[in-house]
């Protein structure tokens, strides 16, 4: 979890008129809000698109921000929904859409994952990730990734601890099933 | 359960602490347990090795700047909105005023043609024919008494309307006396001279 000390300070100083406050908490926060969100949509492009819709609300909305909870949980639960929502409008979009395969060509090539090796591994994990349903993902994300215990995760999404706990069970079962399905196609 | 669900429970905390110890006590005795736990654990180390990946750092130095100009993009846009807001609204009240000013023209048409006595004079006025004013009003079963007072009081509301001379009523009496009719009039009344006595009528009508 990311450093919490001189949050209060920095929405302090961006309400009181300091842009450059503003720049501070996205830089702190960037790769989070990122990598989350790729490892959702698993591509850049619609990652990129997200980091940019979850920027713009917290711009908005940072000056009703009141400290109820933690910043970090507060930009993780809009990037948590931002990007939940991203994938529902996607899959609207691609079910009357024909030219999906297209696309998705587009976005596997546009990455700033530039190692070939890691973006081969990444590109493995990220196929697993999107045969599983969003929200099993995003727990197990949460989880594995941002190693965020169940009562964060809780705090982020709302849901209760133990459908998220059977949540990431089914999740965990499902990638384990999934992975060994990839290695005996080889 | 089956082991590999128990070996997800164990790895992710979710025994409870007796659970935890007969797991444990069958890890110590199964090779093959042991064996799928560490399989696990790699895939786990794996998943971790996954967690701080390298990437373009160009991408996030540049994250602030394309947002500050989609930000401002945004701004703009949000002005527009404004402007469409204020035309469609003057339009709306444009359309509501031309409604409502056509709706008071009409209305100001409209009583004079549910009037009786309008009525009967633009019929008067289709039929050149029709005798005098008292029998196009349907007096004609009164006696020649009441005819005569009724053609005194349309004479007196047409010289009040004309704002006739007393030259010129006399003149019309001279001229009903004569047994003159109607016709003989406006053939000594050409054109020109029509136009302006309609002119008249319709200026002191109006205003």
């Amino acid at each position: 979890m990311a450093d919490p000390s001189g949050d209060f300070d920095l929405v302090k100083n961006f309400i009181g008129g300091d842009e450059g406050a503003f720049n501070k908490i996205v830089l702190k926060y960037q790769q989070k809000i990122y990598w989350h969100a790729r490892r959702m949509t698993g591509n850049h492009l619609d990652a990129d698109e997200i980091v940019q819709e979850v920027l713009m609300v917290l711009y908005e909305k940072l000056k009703d921000f009141q400290f109820k909870s933690s910043l970090y949980t507060w930009i993780y639960r809009i990037t948590a929904t931002r990007s939940i929502n991203f994938l529902r409008k996607n899959n609207l979009k691609n079910f009357f859409s024909f030219e999906d395969k297209e696309s998705e060509v587009v976005k596997s090539n546009v990455d700033i994952v530039k190692d070939v090796e890691t973006k081969e591994r990444l590109d493995k994990l990220e196929k697993v990730l999107l045969k599983i349903p969003a929200k099993q993902r995003e727990v197990f994300i949460m989880r594995n990734f941002d190693e965020l215990s169940y009562e964060e995760i809780s705090k982020i999404t709302g849901k209760s601890i133990g459908g998220l706990k059977a949540n990431y069970f089914h999740a965990m079962k499902k990638i384990l099933e999934h992975m060994k399905e990839n290695e005996n196609e080889r | 359960m089956k082991m590999n669900d128990k070996i997800i429970l164990y790895l992710d905390g979710q025994l409870t602490g007796e659970e935890r110890t007969a797991f444990e006590k069958e890890l110590s005795e199964s090779k093959s347990l042991k064996e799928q736990l560490n399989r696990m654990k790699d895939f786990n180390a794996g998943l971790g090795e996954l967690k701080n990946i390298s990437a373009e750092n160009d991408y996030f130095v540049q994250m602030i700047p394309k947002f500050r100009s989609k930000h401002a993009q945004k701004k703009k846009f949000r002005f527009f909105p404004g402007i469409t807001y204020s035309v469609s609204t003057a339009t709306a009240i444009i359309i509501v005023m031309l409604f409502v000013t056509n709706k008071n023209v009409k209305n100001e048409i409209h009583p004079a043609q549910n009037n009786p006595v309008s009525e009967r004079i633009v019929s008067t006025d289709a039929n050149q024919d029709a005798g005098s004013l008292s029998e196009q009003f349907g007096f004609i079963n009164m006696s020649s008494e009441e005819i005569a007072i009724s053609d005194t009081l349309l004479n007196t509301m047409l010289v009040r309307e004309l704002d006739l001379t007393p030259q010129s009523l006399s003149d019309i009496s001279q001229a009903d006396n004569n047994s003159v009719d109607i016709q003989t009039i406006l053939q000594g009344v050409n054109d020109k001279e029509a136009d302006a006595i309609y002119n008249e009528i319709l200026h002191k009508k109006i205003l």
